[in-house]
């Protein structure tokens, strides 16, 4: 019998013990895949978010807004290759519960972020449709939304100068390409809104900025905040994925928070393991004994343990893992925070760390008896 | 029957001994959920609380026409005088003779600087006041300095706010949009949302921001019944459109947003944990059963029913159950009430409170305990009842 083969039939000697062990290893591992992410979100590792793309919003309120005038200035500055903007429309869609994401946008904010799929033929339309609208692919499935219908918005920020409702007219629906794209999002022509709202012309949330090859994302961003500084809208320039984490980190220290789930878990874990290991080798002694009068070495047997330990660890931290990656797509659909939280190589390379520390660990106390082992005194009890 | 119960419970728990590692195992798995559970229900717990409490009922939000947050929507100076004159709102009566309605227009905007604890930049709410805002919140009190002046670049600060941020104590200069403001005065609410808000006069806060319109009212109504009538006379006006919110309904909702996340984290891991620790609890039953197989058999063959045998098993789970329930409860209950922590209020503005672990979430880790005890328990007390006694007394313990 094979290495393999001895620690396959060791985990198949108690299948209902093993089960139930795996079981509970995977629910672990199912809350590490879960929150594992978030965390190196919060850590600023998080795995989908551009590096090398910048946003500038006041320095001031992350709620005001900047002139578009920056805009023309920062485009001018050297290791600035595209810029383009964006502000946040508000308003509210049918009973008013529905609040997914809308952005005034020009034609410039397509081609500076090609992980927002859309067809050519939509940007066409949507640079000659004044009321035009493309609508994420999760929203127009939510709302049944398809092309040529027509939305209205009850603003809260931009009153139009009617004093009305606003209508859009959905020329497309776009899709994302990777998770960070918000799918539940709406933009429409910034240069309708910009004509048609009632104050607050030239203002815009954010503006995007790209920085072009050779120049350090760290060198525009302070050339871009010096720009503006002593001025009455000063900046503060981000590259989106230290956006993000900004966000992340205002909602307090959930981060502490994860930590005492993730810490409560893994102890629980490392002592089940531990618990069903040592239970299962102490059942098997006499067996080990016999292995080593058969000519087995004692590291064999010993690697005969770790092994066993190891492989009950793994056959728990799969099915978690697949689990907290469905769970997690089936989430991203229903809660746009979580767009660009996924389960990634960091993720991964702390789940193999933790598969093996705790497979180790458990098997720590069996390896210790197997080194103190008296194959007489074993043998005698067969 | 009973008397059966207690001796085979009684035999049961004083093997425990022999079995400590496999029940502690046990113990520690469901301390785990119920400790984890405590502290992310207190979290939300301690946010709504400080939320409800802001609230009164007497007091009404005018917001901006279809505005459901207090940062949107604009309310010009005239409606604001309208409002002032509607029927159902209060009033006091000045020193020479004529009525002051207990109206306060405001201007609402969240600003970034820097947290004490990490650093990192987040909202504080700025709120551009008048004179009315004290009369409108009789709970907001100066507990340092002195108030600021009309016309000067002067702030109070909430003392959650002041501990929340770098550079708020009295004194500080803080700059925004180039204009730097002094730091006059602290103020207390008791514990209130509104202790995480700083305070300045509006017409420089108009001025300083280039706001021409306010953002949100506040007004004092006659009395909590009062709210259809100023409703109705707003629906009655051409010129206001204002949505109105009850203040306690306002925060109350604010209350169950903000938590709504927190929610459903807490149920998630609570369920997913509770899997966990039911596994492990049936895995360290049914081995506490089979090393028993001997025992049982004995007990059967005596006369002993399957019944006594049934509730043993159950009452072992649930004692261990038990213990870590309350070891749980109780690591949670040290550790995390009192705790002072910020969040996302609303608008993207930190919002001070403080973990709050009240006795019922105590009572529902332990009883959350009690029922995965139950579980776990359940199937290996089935086994023992069904184990043969031939079987068993054959069998070398």
């Amino acid at each position: 019998m094979s290495w393999f083969g001895l620690v396959r039939s060791g985990l198949w000697r108690r299948p209902g013990r093993t089960l139930l062990t795996t079981f509970s290893v995977a629910s672990a591992f199912l809350l590490i895949g879960l929150f594992g992410p978030v965390l190196m979100v919060f850590e600023g590792r998080g795995e989908t978010s551009e590096g090398n793309r910048l946003i500038v919003q006041p320095r001031h309120s992350t709620t005001d807004f900047l002139p578009v005038n920056h805009a023309m200035v920062i485009s001018k500055l050297p290791g600035v290759r595209d810029v383009s903007y964006q502000t946040w429309f508000g308003g509210t869609f049918r009973d008013g519960e529905n609040s997914f994401a809308r952005w005034a946008v020009p034609d410039s904010f397509f081609p500076l972020h090609p992980e927002i799929i859309v067809s050519p033929d939509t940007l066409e339309l949507m640079a000659t449709t004044r009321t035009g609208a493309i609508v994420g692919r999760r929203t127009a499935e939510l709302f049944g939304l398809k092309v040529g219908d027509r939305v209205a918005l009850v603003p809260d920020i931009w009153s139009n100068k009617d004093m009305n409702a606003w209508e859009f007219d959905v020329v497309g629906i776009f899709d994302g390409g990777n998770s960070s794209v918000d799918l539940t999002a709406m933009y429409i022509n910034y240069a309708f809104f910009d004509e048609y709202r009632a104050w607050g012309t030239g203002l815009v949330s954010y503006i995007n900025a790209d920085v072009d090859v050779g120049h350090s994302a760290g060198e525009i961003v302070d050339r871009i905040d010096s720009s503006f500084a002593n001025s009455s809208d000063e900046t503060n320039t981000s590259t989106e994925r230290d956006f993000a984490l900004g966000f992340a980190q205002q909602l307090g220290d959930i981060g502490l928070m994860i930590s005492v789930i993730l810490g409560s878990v893994l102890f629980t874990m490392a002592l089940v393991t531990a618990n069903t290991i040592a239970h299962g080798m102490h059942e098997r002694m006499a067996e080990f004994a016999v292995l080593r009068a058969m000519g087995f070495q004692r590291l064999a047997t010993q690697a005969l343990v770790a092994g066993e330990s190891l492989a009950l660890v793994l056959l728990g931290a799969v099915p978690g893992l697949i689990g907290s990656a469905l769970l997690l797509g089936l989430g991203r659909d229903f809660v746009p925070q979580l767009a660009g939280i996924t389960i990634g190589f960091p993720t991964l390379a702390a789940a193999a760390g933790i598969v093996l520390c705790i497979g180790l660990l458990a098997a720590c106390h069996p390896v210790l008896r197997l080194k103190r082992l008296k194959l007489v005194d074993e043998l005698r009890k067969l | 029957m009973f008397r059966r119960i207690v001796r085979v419970a009684l035999i049961n728990v004083s093997t425990l001994r022999t079995r400590l590692g496999s029940s502690a195992v046990v113990v520690v798995g469901i301390a785990g959920v119920v400790f984890v559970l405590t502290a992310l229900f207190a979290m939300a717990n301690g946010l709504r609380e400080t939320m409800q409490s802001s609230g009164e009922a007497d007091r009404v939000l005018l917001l901006g026409k279809g505005s459901r947050s207090e940062i949107n929507g604009s309310i010009t100076r005239d409606q604001a005088a309208i409002i002032a004159g509607l029927p159902g709102i209060s009033a006091t009566r000045a020193l020479d003779g004529g009525n002051k309605p207990l109206v306060s227009p405001e201007i609402y905007l969240t600003v970034n600087l820097s947290r004490r604890d990490d650093h990192n930049r987040a909202g504080l709410p700025l709120r551009g006041v008048s004179e009315a805002a004290l009369r409108v919140r009789p709970e907001v009190s100066i507990t340092q300095g002195r108030l600021s002046t009309a016309g000067q670049f002067e702030v109070i600060v909430g003392e959650a706010a002041a501990r929340t941020f770098e550079g708020l104590q009295v004194g500080d200069h803080i700059s925004l949009k180039g204009v730097t403001f002094t730091v006059v005065g602290h103020f207390g609410a008791y514990g209130r949302a509104t202790e995480s808000e700083a305070w300045l006069d509006v017409n420089v806060m108009a001025n300083a921001f280039n706001r021409a319109t306010m953002n949100t009212i506040r007004a004092r109504l006659d009395s909590p019944q009062s709210l259809d009538v100023v409703t109705a006379a707003i629906l009655g006006d051409k010129r206001l459109a204002n949505t109105v919110f009850r203040e306690s309904d306002f925060y109350n909702e604010q209350a169950e947003s903000s938590t709504r996340l927190m929610t459903i984290v807490g149920i998630t891991v609570g369920i997913i944990m509770s899997f966990g620790a039911i596994a492990t609890a049936l895995n360290s039953l049914y081995a506490a059963v089979s090393t028993r197989t001997r025992e049982i058999a004995i007990l059967r063959a005596i006369g002993f029913s399957a019944t006594p045998i049934v509730i043993s098993v159950l009452i072992e789970a649930m004692l261990m159950a038990l213990i870590g329930g309350v070891l749980g409860a109780a690591m949670g209950w040290m550790i995390f009430d009192g705790i002072d922590m910020t969040s996302i209020g609303g608008a993207y503005s930190q919002v001070a409170f403080r973990f709050s672990v009240q006795p019922e979430l105590l009572f529902a880790g332990v009883l959350l305990s009690l029922v995965i005890g139950f579980i776990g328990g359940l199937l290996p007390a089935v086994r023992a009842a069904r184990l043969s006694v031939v079987d068993g007394l054959k069998s070398v313990a």
